[in-house]
């Protein structure tokens, strides 16, 4: 009997392995695209042009990167702290500046918001947080029913913003300066 | 650049000849005439070289997991079918539907590389899904085994519904992304949940309403779950308005519970999984007897060809999981709904970086029907939920189903080909951006 059970216990454990080899092998292509976020972006800052050659985190960004370069100097702001200027608004004033604290920083429609955008029917009460990690901002959409653009791209998941990036939420476009 | 997958195919392939090896082995059988696995791992490599070859951006991913899953279904239909006269024969009839499938799929890819046009004839497909769903009123229609599902034209016969879903979630994705302002920013209410106008509601809840009522009288209750819970799910996606998924369960239960004191059979299906014990030989042999099978397997399994499975009524459409989790064990089970969720995540993967809403509706819907068919299927037959005749996606037995997730899966690729191809675009332009500054 032996003669005939090994070989099938071998058979049935190769299959297993097999089996679980075939896991592995996907998901390790499957989590690829996870990995190809750089884990620390090599951001400095004062050197708008190093961030033009940089390669974009993941594809909702890419299109950022010239107009972040041809903002150049315009995307600074004058007193070295970093803002939002609005751009283009119905509920707020041009030009008006939200001087952005460490930490995070919410818009939305909402009284307890960090930026509010009163009346702007497009505008969730929650809308859209801003969050300071590792040198970079990063701007995520709260769960907004109209989403949270930038660079008229819809932001999905957390999207690290450049200086001069253009955030639009409802009827409101800020521009980001650093 | 092309990205490849040539290992993963390598052990898909692998997997299906030892399962073979080992079944000649076991069964002391004459060997199935080897042309025909020759045929099908020469058709899944042609269709993934084909595949990477039109499609170069597209996920890379899904074939080696439809590899996997119908290699696996095909060594145990021969498993399960090989001792009977005219069984031999299910192995090859679905070696061929795996070869109709991918011809589908490659005919997906090559004819409907745009997509988008689909959506132009939304209204159409609807009453397409519903005209299917319906056309087993028809003469044309027969009954299996009490729920009339079958069409017969001519020699061939399937099950419309296994279609009339794919068409159905194109209309839903056509038609959300169309209105999914309307329907996520609204002032009417009624019970206190805000609903949209009639006229952006109505066309909605009649496709709904009737392909689901049509399916409750034609006892396919697996069907009519799918129909019911895909749409819900993907409103949700559309609008990511919580109140809908609440109404939706609240109908769900009003709905079920009027279809249990309406039909004798949905009673019966409970009552089966609620206590199988109380008439083990009769109404409840089949559930009992695939509860046996999966716990014979234990955590390595009975080794292919050595387990009772073949005991149980239906083993190689509905209840193929059981010889699975009997033949493969806890292990091999889990490999196998491992792979289903992976084929699950590059789903979703594709539906969020899809271009447009519609797209995204879509490949959602199709993933949504995907991984639901797989939870109530592997739920039925485990004795988590109430059992529903169903097929596992890919491994079941049976033409339609197979031919179905074929096209499902052609469709997916087609979204994310689009995807690949829009990103890397992107890159390059930003490339030679850089090279000119450089």
């Amino acid at each position: 009997m032996l003669d005939l059970q090994v070989p099938l216990l071998a058979a049935k454990a190769l299959l297993l392995l097999l089996l679980f080899a075939f896991i592995y092998a996907v998901v390790w292509r499957g989590i690829g695209d996870l990995r190809e976020v750089p884990e620390d972006e090599t951001f400095v800052p004062g050197k708008p042009d190093d961030q033009r050659d940089r390669r974009p985190a993941h594809s909702e960004t890419r299109s950022a990167a010239p107009s972040a370069a041809s903002s150049g100097t315009n995307g600074r702001s004058q007193n070295g702290f970093s803002e939002l200027v609005v751009e283009n608004s119905e509920v707020l004033a041009p030009s008006t500046r939200f001087r952005l604290a460490s930490g995070t920083t919410s818009i939305g429609r909402s009284g307890a918001s960090d930026i509010i955008l009163k009346s702007d029917d497009f505008v969730s009460g929650k809308h859209a947080k801003l969050t300071r990690h590792g040198g970079l901002l990063y701007v995520e959409d709260a769960g907004s029913t109209n989403g949270t653009y930038v660079n008229d791209r819809k932001a999905v998941g957390a999207t690290p913003l450049r200086s001069g990036d253009r955030v639009r939420v409802g009827s409101t476009t800020f521009r980001y300066a650093e | 650049m092309t990205q490849r997958a040539t290992l993963p195919m390598t052990i898909a392939l692998l997997i299906t000849t030892l399962g073979f090896a080992t079944l000649i082995f076991v069964q002391e059988a004459a060997s199935p005439p080897l042309i025909y696995g020759a045929y099908y791992a020469g058709t899944m490599i042609a269709v993934y070289l084909g595949v990477r070859l039109w499609l170069p951006h597209s996920d890379v991913l899904l074939l080696p997991i439809v590899t996997l899953l119908t290699g696996v279904g095909l060594v145990v239909i021969y498993r399960l079918t090989f001792a009977g006269a005219e069984a031999e024969n299910l192995a090859i009839t679905q070696a061929g539907w795996i070869l109709a499938g991918s011809g589908i799929l490659v005919c997906v890819v090559l004819f409907f590389r745009d997509y988008q046009k689909l959506f132009a004839y939304k209204y159409l497909l609807a009453v397409a899904a519903v005209a299917l769903v319906a056309s087993t009123f028809t003469p044309l229609g027969y009954e299996v085994n009490g729920a009339r599902l079958w069409l017969r034209v001519g020699p061939a016969t399937f099950q419309p519904s296994e279609f009339a879903r794919i068409a159905l979630i194109i209309f839903f994705a056509g038609y959300l992304a169309e209105k999914r302002d309307i329907w996520a920013a609204t002032s009417r209410s009624f019970l206190g949940i805000q609903l949209p106008a009639l006229k952006y509601f109505g066309p909605i809840a009649l496709v709904w309403a009737l392909s689901l009522g049509l399916l409750v009288f034609e006892k396919d209750l697996g069907s009519s779950l799918l129909f019911f819970a895909v749409p819900l799910l993907m409103l949700y996606a559309a609008t990511g308005r919580i109140a809908y998924v609440i109404l939706g369960t609240m109908l769900f239960a009003v709905g079920s519970f009027v279809t249990y004191l309406m039909f004798d059979h949905v009673q019966l299906r409970v009552a089966t999984w609620l206590d199988p014990w109380s008439d083990p030989d009769d109404a409840g042999f089949q559930i009992t007897q695939s509860v046996f099978n999966i716990a014979d397997g234990g955590i390595t399994g009975t080794g292919l060809g050595s387990g009772f499975s073949q005991t149980i009524p239906e083993v190689q459409t509905d209840f193929i999981f059981s010889t699975i989790a009997s033949e493969l064990g806890l292990l091999g089970a889990t490999a196998l709904l491992l792979a289903f969720l992976v084929f699950v995540y590059r789903g979703m993967k594709i539906a969020l970086v899809a271009d447009d809403d519609a797209s995204k509706l879509l490949a959602f819907g199709l993933t949504a029907m995907f991984a639901m068919q797989t939870l109530i299927i592997v739920g039925g037959v485990t004795k988590a939920i109430p059992l529903t005749g169903i097929t596992l996606p890919f491994v079941s037995y049976g033409g339609s189903s197979v031919v179905g997730n074929f096209i499902l899966t052609g469709l997916l690729l087609v979204v994310s080909e689009k995807a690949g191809k829009r990103a890397a675009e992107d890159e390059s332009t930003l490339y030679s951006s850089r090279e000119k500054t450089a």
